[in-house]
């Protein structure tokens, strides 16, 4: 029997949404039916909104989908105006303030506390840029992930911008692909870095060689089933087949429509591709994927790239992000910075574009490492950019803890989180900064701090994974993490090992640090890397390396932040919430 | 009167169709459990966004994260398990009961796996509203196999 979700989306789903969304834009919150809030809010993702958890009601996350991660100066200063004008709540975070905008580990976009009333508005304003929240959230294409530095970065051996354009442009309000039976995540990679981290996405499309008929043809090796939510991490199979770039959309649409015909719509914990891959084998998608939805003869996979992956990869040899300065094939240069744990205010949004348009920038690029790109920067350009007071704070040579350090939403506004996480992981940074010495050689070390094990943090592909908990301390509840250790993805993909389980929150510092003395200590020596230094030890070494321990380091948030309304109010108990509130922030009337 | 069947995921009652428990209620894996007459309701009962929280009646009203306490139980060999709920995997009405099963971990001994079903609260079925048990309080999971079969 179909799910119900399926049947909410067989009466309603995928374009026709927006018309009811304007229309509820029109007449406010109260005009949802409240018997049809679940099907309606469950509709609301295709269009990118998302309604916030419990004690915030009224109140929706707006994604916007930025394919690559690509943007120009002008359409993040509109994201940045949108985020100042409509992305307030009733409350001010204590780290961010009472605007800001969130990269995600997707190369998207994400703003809270965004009224049903404020959408049309909203959409006139991106959409005159450009931009869209079209399929950023629900069940269909979501955005395409990839380097948004394609065509630029020296270091790549296909340009996917243009590839990548074409399949946004196909699957983005396509009906044939717009009710899906779960999401769908795509990258595709061109460069020598695998900065498009194929591997933990459904459909992965991987730099390769192949020779065919005589000739060296450049394009693609296709993986299909990766993703690592709910303890079920995979990496994407590898389905042998080589894709030519010409070939990339006929190859996606065939798979996307494999996945639509024959995913699993009765269970929805069973339902994303990487679970069919499971259940037929790579063989049988590569047959199926033949027979039933290509017309030409797929060739067998080439040569791939991937002894040279360096981003994420926990090498010694090269730092695994775009973080600094790096060269352009035309000469010029891009620059990439530091956003901690991908949040950014408004005005330096704001302030970011305005310095990329004075330095004629035309590519702003987010990465799945939450950290933002400046493109264009000329050679005589660069000194004076790289001393813009901006660059104190989203630094493009930040400290190696601040420069590696991701977190997803968490209690703050997610249903599924937790603990808290953006301001715990800020906290984690600053004490670890100034108070662990770093390892000799150590340019960028990965901590991904994740909420629950939906993973939006990827925390299994990290030197250091933080996994959202509950423990006891002194009898009391409190928020706690498990810990993994040596993940990453390159030549060799690794999920973390989780060698330490519940560790209370406040003691995590004191681990890591810990962590780190062992590690300076016993590794053979500069050019053994984190992440080598795990793999040459079993579980019950590495369960021994350190043990956690209360430090200077103070955690406001050790309660149960769950239970609150907002984590950071004055007062909050969940009775003392203002939501519902109508489009004017003021609280509706209580039924109760 | 035809009762749903109560299926492996996202088991529900139309809103619109009234639901009367009668005497015996059998569910999906053929387990009976035996109750009261109860009057007339309507419940619509779902899991959502990945099993982060259970709705009733479109309402939101419980969540994961919370702590819960097991009692007569096989999730873990604790007398008492201390249950994180991490993900609600199975819901259903039984009578004027929200059900669960939950999927989670006991931070005591550090099993993880899916209770058995949980009493979440009860409908008032008189004014529709939802009533939570308190998740720290000591509960017994698979009551419903036990009514179904009393010592």
């Amino acid at each position: 029997m179909p799910s119900k979700v399926e049947r909410w989306k067989d009466e309603t789903y995928g374009m026709e949404v927006r018309d009811h969304l304007l229309r509820f834009a029109e007449e406010g919150w109260d005009a949802i039916p409240e018997d049809e809030h679940d099907a309606w809010f469950e509709r609301f993702k295709w269009w990118g909104l998302y309604h916030q958890r419990k004690g915030q009601e009224s109140y929706f996350m707006m994604r916007i989908g930025t394919p690559m991660g690509r943007m120009t100066p002008e359409q993040l200063r509109t994201v940045g105006e949108v985020a100042e004008e409509y992305a307030t709540g009733p409350v001010e975070n204590p780290e961010f303030g009472d605007a800001y905008a969130d990269f995600t580990t997707r190369q998207s976009i994400q703003l809270h506390w965004i009224k049903v009333e404020d959408i049309a508005d909203i959409w006139d304003e991106l959409e005159s840029v450009g931009l869209s929240t079209i399929q950023a959230c629900g069940d269909s294409w979501r955005n395409i992930v990839g380097s948004p530095v394609a065509g630029r970065d020296a270091d790549e051996l296909i340009d996917v911008w243009p590839i990548v354009q074409e399949l946004h442009e196909t699957f983005k309000g396509n009906d044939l692909y717009s009710n899906l039976p779960r999401k769908w995540k795509v990258a595709m990679t061109g460069d020598r870095r695998g900065s498009g981290q194929g591997d933990i996405n459904d459909l992965a499309f991987e730099p390769a060689v192949k020779e065919i008929d005589g000739e060296e043809v450049e394009g693609f090796n296709v993986n299909v089933g990766g993703g690592l939510a709910r303890k079920e991490p995979r990496f994407a199979r590898d389905i042998d087949v080589f894709c030519r770039p010409e070939n990339a959309t006929d190859v996606a649409a065939g798979l996307s429509a494999l996945f639509r015909d024959y995913g699993d719509r009765e269970d929805r914990f069973n339902a994303r591709i990487k679970f069919l891959v499971d259940e037929w084998g790579p063989e049988k998608v590569r047959s199926v994927l033949q027979e039933e939805y290509v017309d030409y003869e797929l060739p067998t996979a080439g040569e791939g790239l991937r002894s040279e992956y360096d981003y994420n990869a926990g090498r010694a040899d090269s730092t695994g992000d775009y973080i600094g300065v790096y060269d352009q094939q035309d000469g010029q240069n891009f620059v990439g910075l530091s956003v901690l744990v991908g949040r950014m205010a408004a005005e330096d949004v704001i302030e970011l574009a305005d310095l990329a348009e004075e330095y004629g920038s035309e590519m702003i690029g987010l990465t799945q490492r939450q950290n933002v790109i400046v493109g264009d920067v000329a050679d005589d350009d660069l000194d004076d950019f790289l001393a813009e007071d901006l660059l104190d704070e989203h630094s493009p040579d930040p400290h190696p803890f601040m420069r590696g350090s991701i977190a997803c939403t968490g209690t703050e506004y997610c249903s599924l989180s937790i603990v808290e996480t953006k301001n715990r992981m800020v906290r984690y940074g600053r004490w670890l900064r100034d108070n662990v010495p770093v390892p000799e050689g150590v340019e960028d070390f990965h901590i991904h701090l994740s909420g629950c094990t939906a993973s939006c943090a990827q925390p299994q592909i990290a030197d250091i994974s933080l996994r959202g908990m509950k423990t006891r301390k002194d009898g009391d509840a409190v928020e706690a993490f498990d810990v993994g250790l040596g993940g990453g993805l390159g030549e060799n993909p690794t999920f973390a090992d989780w060698v330490k389980m519940r560790v209370p929150a406040d003691e995590v510092p004191g681990y890591i640090a810990n962590l780190l003395e062992t590690y300076e200590a016993e590794r053979a020596g500069p050019e053994e890397s984190f992440r080598d230094f795990v793999a040459d030890r079993d579980e019950d070494e590495l369960a021994a390396l350190a043990d956690s321990e209360e430090t200077s380091y103070e955690d406001p948030y050790l309660g149960n932040t769950k239970m609150t309304w907002y984590p950071y109010a004055e007062e909050t108990a969940m009775d003392a919430s203002p939501a519902p509130t109508d489009g004017r922030g003021e609280p509706l009337p209580s039924d109760d | 009167m035809v009762i749903p069947p109560l299926s492996c995921d996202f088991p529900s009652i139309t809103p619109g169709i009234a639901v009367r428990r009668p005497a015996t209620v059998s569910d999906a894996d053929g387990l009976t459990a035996v109750g009261p007459e109860r009057p007339a309701m309507t419940t619509a009962v779902h899991q959502l966004d990945d099993g982060a929280w259970v709705s009733v009646n479109d309402s939101r009203e419980v969540n994961v994260s919370d702590l819960w306490r097991l009692a007569r139980h096989e999730f873990c060999p604790c007398q008492l398990a201390d249950f994180l709920a991490e993900g609600f995997v199975e819901v259903a009405p039984d009578g004027a009961d929200v059900e669960a099963r939950i999927a989670g971990q006991c931070i005591q001994c550090g099993a993880s796996g899916v209770t058995d079903w949980l009493t979440l609260g009860r409908v008032d079925p008189e004014t529709g509203v939802f009533r939570a048990v308190v998740p720290e309080s000591t509960h017994v999971p698979g009551r419903r196999y036990r009514l179904a079969a009393p010592p």
